[in-house]
């Protein structure tokens, strides 16, 4: 029973963490109609920075998360300026590609920067410490923190897109681009705000899962996968549809490693996958009918 | 062009890859390096697999992202036959990979074509990964992680394709089937299908288009080639490991059509050729060699979206312009129509 309480645990931290990740990709999806590959290389390289600025230069964590936030949040304004805004009315496939292709770029970046896969740990708060559970089951108080830190991140998330005069704009935007312009929403401004938003997202989800685990030039991808196979679960473009499908392949994925096998709990997302593509294609909050 | 000097389309395409073939032997004469005998064989190799794939991706807009998948299966089915289970000759065991590719891309396509635009494109990435990896898993057909070794060149008779110049001879018929069907496919009302189908399905549906059926035929047309590459990849390299079909092969596939031109069945061929140069040109850059490519597949969807083909067309149309302002409206109105 404990053991099952630990797997718990670290499935939602982790499946947070997911959620963090996705949450990005379907802001950018629900209000932007794109979706960004880079977005993967934006998570792993906000977790370099947070290596950089935690390990290397020896400041606290919640320094090192902040300062990957900006920096992946500018990032994703540079991708919006220099790319997107050029794509706005092409298909769906250029801009899979382009972000493909910027996906290439920052990766190599940070293996030139960073010279080779060497893993690379980032302290975080109460690594040491663990709540102990019967007699040899332990969790991570580091688990704890991320979670309390996504909770922070998601509630921020929430007050901006819903209670302010920014989040509302996006809102309109979302609803319809052309009617928003009309009533005066400035597109730009908008498109920039989202892309910071999601960068920053990415950078958050990237500092953490570097500490979690560790920070590594490929670590971008498996969440890169998850956060899509999660946004489409959830229902493209919906923030509460990605949070709630992030946990529950977390959950299942730390559950299925831990019960079954990690070979099985690599599977599991896919599994989950083809499983709303034949009875749910719309996602669990994507609206019936209507097929992407 | 070439239009007087032959009398029909179908004879005009027979001759047009034959050429395209013909190069591929022809330049083996001229290379007696086997490094760039491999080197002419992979591109060989891709082009089997990416030409069918341009009309899935370039003609059709469905841009799956998981053809290293089927590559894989394909090698991996081929593999498991001759030497990792069975014994069997490797001119069945293609045919086999070629069906079991084949009906693993048939099924799944009934899933992934609920799927549109960024969805499929993801949902095929996922597949792409998930056969990844069965790859890495399934040892008892696969060999896991360190693969399976000694997979047979074929061979007729007593003539073994052992030899890199030998085995480019077989890569090269199938270059030019590859080619051929792929045209035969979009000249009739496939092709025609294919177009509705970019432009607007759901109009081509109200109008009595058999959507799904055409997009499934296209799909696994474009996996059993892509099956059959895997299958003469696994030949050439003799042994395979799950690491040579990552998403990254996938990724190739879609990179090769972007830059040498999507929508049209030469574009592909250039795109593969130019990226093999060019891999060749820029390798003592080391790893940056993919900030390169980066950069070029963001330039090509940016600014160049005919890709390279596109790009000679235009060129081809201005040259023609001079000589005739009748013919050059033509090629210019057919070079809008792709």
């Amino acid at each position: 029973m404990s053991a099952f309480a630990q797997q718990l645990i670290y499935g939602t931290s982790y499946g947070m963490n997911l959620a963090v990740a996705a949450a990005g990709l379907a802001l950018l999806f629900g209000v932007y109609r794109v979706i960004n590959l880079a977005h993967g290389q934006l998570i792993m390289f906000g977790g370099y920075i947070a290596y950089v600025v935690t390990t290397g230069l020896g400041l606290h964590f919640f320094v090192g998360f902040a300062a990957a936030m900006v920096a992946m949040g500018v990032a994703g304004v540079i991708l919006e300026i220099s790319v997107f805004r050029i794509l706005q009315r092409r298909p769906a496939t250029d801009q899979l590609l382009a972000s493909l292709g910027v996906y290439m770029m920052i990766g190599i970046l940070a293996l030139r920067i960073w010279g080779d896969f060497e893993a690379r740990p980032i302290n975080m708060p109460g690594e040491e410490g663990a709540i102990l559970l019967g007699e040899d089951i332990r969790i991570d108080f580091a688990r704890i923190v991320t979670i309390a830190i996504t909770i922070a991140v998601f509630a921020v998330l929430y007050f901006v897109v819903y209670r302010t005069h920014l989040g509302r704009t996006m809102r309109a935007t979302a609803q319809g681009p052309e009617t928003a312009t009309l009533m005066g929403i400035r597109k730009r401004e908008v498109a920039a705000l989202v892309f910071f938003i999601a960068g920053a997202l990415g950078g958050a989800a990237g500092a953490m899962l570097g500490g979690l685990f560790n920070v590594r030039p490929d670590m971008g991808f498996q969440p890169l996968l998850m956060a899509l196979i999660i946004i489409i679960f959830g229902g493209m473009g919906s923030l509460i549809g990605a949070i709630i499908a992030g946990l529950v392949l977390g959950i299942l994925y730390n559950l299925t490693v831990f019960y079954v096998g990690s070979k099985l709990g690599d599977l599991v997302p896919f599994a989950v996958l083809l499983i709303i593509l034949m009875v749910r294609p719309q996602g669990l909050f994507g609206l019936p009918g209507r097929r992407a | 062009m070439i239009e007087s000097l032959l009398p029909t389309r179908s004879a005009r395409a027979i001759v047009g890859w034959s050429i395209v073939a013909a190069i591929l032997v022809l330049l083996w004469v001229l290379v007696d390096n086997n490094y760039y005998l491999r080197l002419l064989i992979s591109a060989g190799i891709a082009m089997i697999g990416v030409i069918p794939f341009g009309l899935l991706m370039g003609h059709m807009g469905y841009m799956a992202m998981g053809q290293g998948g089927f590559i894989g299966v394909g090698a991996y089915v081929v593999g498991c036959l001759t030497v990792q289970r069975f014994e069997i000759d490797i001119w069945a065991a293609l045919p086999i990979a070629i069906m079991v590719v084949g009906a693993l891309a048939y099924a799944f396509s009934f899933a992934l074509f609920r799927l549109r635009g960024y969805h499929f494109s993801i949902g095929t990435l996922a597949l792409g990964q998930l056969l990844y990896l069965a790859f890495d898993s399934w040892e008892w057909a696969t060999g896991g992680p360190h693969g399976t070794s000694g997979i047979p060149r074929p061979a007729i008779g007593e003539f073994v394709f052992a030899t890199n110049s030998r085995f480019l001879i077989i890569v090269s018929v199938f270059v030019f089937l590859a080619g051929f069907t792929s045209w035969w496919l979009a000249r009739g009302h496939v092709g025609r299908a294919l177009n509705a189908i970019r432009q607007d399905e759901d109009l081509a549906g109200a109008r009595g288009l058999d959507v799904l059926r055409y997009k499934q035929l296209i799909f696994t047309f474009a996996a059993v080639w892509a099956g059959l590459a895997g299958g003469l990849y696994g030949s050439m390299q003799i042994s395979i490991d799950p690491s040579s079909f990552t998403i990254w092969g996938s990724f190739q596939y879609v990179i090769y059509v972007i830059i040498g031109g999507a929508g049209t069945l030469l574009g592909p061929v250039i795109g593969v050729i130019f990226i093999t140069v060019l891999d060749q040109l820029i390798a003592d850059v080391g790893v940056w060699n993919q900030m390169i490519l980066g950069a070029l597949i963001v330039i090509t969807v940016l600014f160049f979206r005919g890709g390279l083909w596109g790009g000679i067309r235009m060129l081809w149309a201005l040259a023609l312009k001079n000589r005739s302002a009748d013919r050059s409206a033509v090629s210019t109105q057919a070079g809008a129509a792709e």
